[in-house]
C-alpha cells in the first residue's frame, strides 16, 4: 500500500482504515454530474475496486458539471472516458466502467459481490431499481440527488433504515432539470464522504436522516425520516 | 383544557427547496382546530393560486411531492385525510431528481 499517498487520511482512520478502503468494492450507478465527483474522490481515497455504469455518450451540455470529461471527449461513451480519467488519478485502483443499462434484468447481476451501491443516477425509476437491488443483495445504498441549488442525501442500510421507497414513494416525472456543477459536486462529495465513513467505520452516517441542502440560502438541515413497515421494497417477510 | 372546549393544535411546518421561495418562509407554526387533517393544513397554507398549483392538481395532491408528518410520508399514512395532532412537524418539499 502506498502509505505516502494516503498519509493525510491515515491520520484520521489509521492504516487499518486505509486497508478497509483498499479491500472495498463500490458500485456507482451513473457517470454524470454526481457519479463523476463521487468516483474521483473514491478513487483518490484508494477504494480498491470501482464499478461505474452508464450507457450515455458525452454531450456538450454535460460539461458544466460532469468534470470527468472535456471537449475532446464529445460523442465518446462516458464509461470509456471515465475509466481513462480515473486510472490517471490513481493507477492503484481497479476501475471497471460498463456501458450498460440498469434495468430489472441487469440490476442484480451488476451489483452482485459489491459492498456498497452509490446512487448517482438522474431519475427516480432508476433509483428505485438500485433500492431494490440493494435490498435483494443486502448492500447499503448511498442516495443523492440535485436540482438547481437544492439537493438531498441519505444513507440506506437494507432492512434497517427507511429505504428510498419509504421516503419517496412516488417518482417525480422525469425531466431535464436545471443543475449547477458546483452544487452537484457538494451533493456528490457528501455521498462520497458517507461511503468513506461507512467503509472505515468513522463517524455517524445519515441513517434515517435526509440531509437537505439549500445552496440559495446556504443552509444544511437534517430531516428525521421513518421506515414504512408496509413498504413494498423493504417490508420484512 | 376544559371539557367541551375546542383544543388548538400547534403544528410546525418546514419548507425546503423551491417551496421556501413559493411560501416565502423556511418554517412557521400554524394553529388548527382539533380534529384537523392534512387537507385542512394545506388549504390554509395555500392562500394564493400560485401556492395552490404547487401543491394540488385539482382536488388531489401533486403525486411526487414529499409531505412528511413526523418523518413519515403521508402516502403511507392516510394521504390528505391524515389526522394532525398537537406538536406534529410537517415537512413539505419537491424532491430533487437530477444527478
Amino acid at each position: 500500500m502506498d502509505l505516502q499517498r494516503y498519509e493525510r487520511q491515515i491520520r484520521i482512520f489509521g492504516k487499518e482504515g486505509q486497508e478497509k478502503l483498499k479491500n472495498a468494492k463500490v458500485f456507482i450507478g451513473g457517470a454524470g454530474g454526481l457519479g463523476g465527483v463521487i468516483s474521483l474522490y473514491l478513487v483518490a481515497a484508494g477504494v480498491g475496486r470501482i464499478r461505474i455504469v452508464d450507457h450515455d455518450t458525452i454531450k456538450l451540455s454535460n460539461l458544466n458539471r460532469q468534470i470527468l470529461y472535456t471537449d475532446g471527449d464529445l460523442g465518446k461513451r462516458k464509461p470509456d472516458c471515465a475509466k481513462e480519467r480515473l486510472k490517471v488519478v490513481n493507477p492503484g485502483v481497479e476501475v471497471e466502467a460498463l456501458a450498460e443499462t440498469i434495468n430489472e434484468n441487469s440490476i442484480n447481476k451488476l451489483v452482485a459481490n459489491f459492498d456498497l451501491i452509490v446512487d448517482a443516477l438522474d431519475n427516480f425509476p432508476g433509483r428505485y431499481l438500485l433500492n431494490r437491488g440493494a435490498h435483494a443483495n443486502n448492500i447499503p445504498l448511498f442516495h443523492g440527488a440535485v436540482e438547481g441549488f437544492f439537493g438531498q442525501a441519505t444513507t440506506i442500510i437494507p432492512w434497517q433504515t427507511a429505504c428510498l421507497k419509504c421516503i419517496f414513494p412516488t417518482a417525480p416525472t422525469p425531466s431535464v432539470v436545471p443543475i449547477i456543477g458546483s452544487f452537484c459536486a457538494i451533493i456528490g462529495c457528501i455521498q462520497a464522504t458517507e461511503v468513506i465513513k461507512y467503509i472505515t467505520g468513522t463517524g455517524m452516517l445519515l441513517k434515517n436522516k435526509l440531509l437537505m441542502l439549500d445552496g440559495l440560502n446556504s443552509t444544511i438541515e437534517e430531516i428525521e425520516v421513518q421506515k414504512n413497515l408496509m413498504c413494498e421494497d423493504c417490508r420484512k417477510g | 383544557m376544559q371539557e367541551g372546549v375546542d383544543r388548538i393544535l400547534k403544528i410546525k411546518v418546514k419548507f425546503f427547496a423551491s417551496f421556501r421561495e413559493v411560501f416565502q418562509v423556511r418554517e412557521r407554526e400554524v394553529d388548527l382546530q382539533s380534529g384537523s387533517n392534512m387537507r385542512d393544513l394545506l388549504n390554509l397554507l395555500c392562500d394564493s393560486p400560485k401556492r395552490l398549483e404547487q401543491i394540488f392538481n385539482g382536488g388531489d395532491l401533486k403525486p411526487y411531492l414529499a409531505i412528511l408528518k413526523n418523518g413519515k410520508h403521508i402516502y403511507h399514512l392516510n394521504g390528505l385525510e391524515t389526522r394532525l395532532d398537537d406538536g406534529d412537524t410537517v415537512v413539505i418539499f419537491p424532491p430533487a431528481g437530477g444527478g
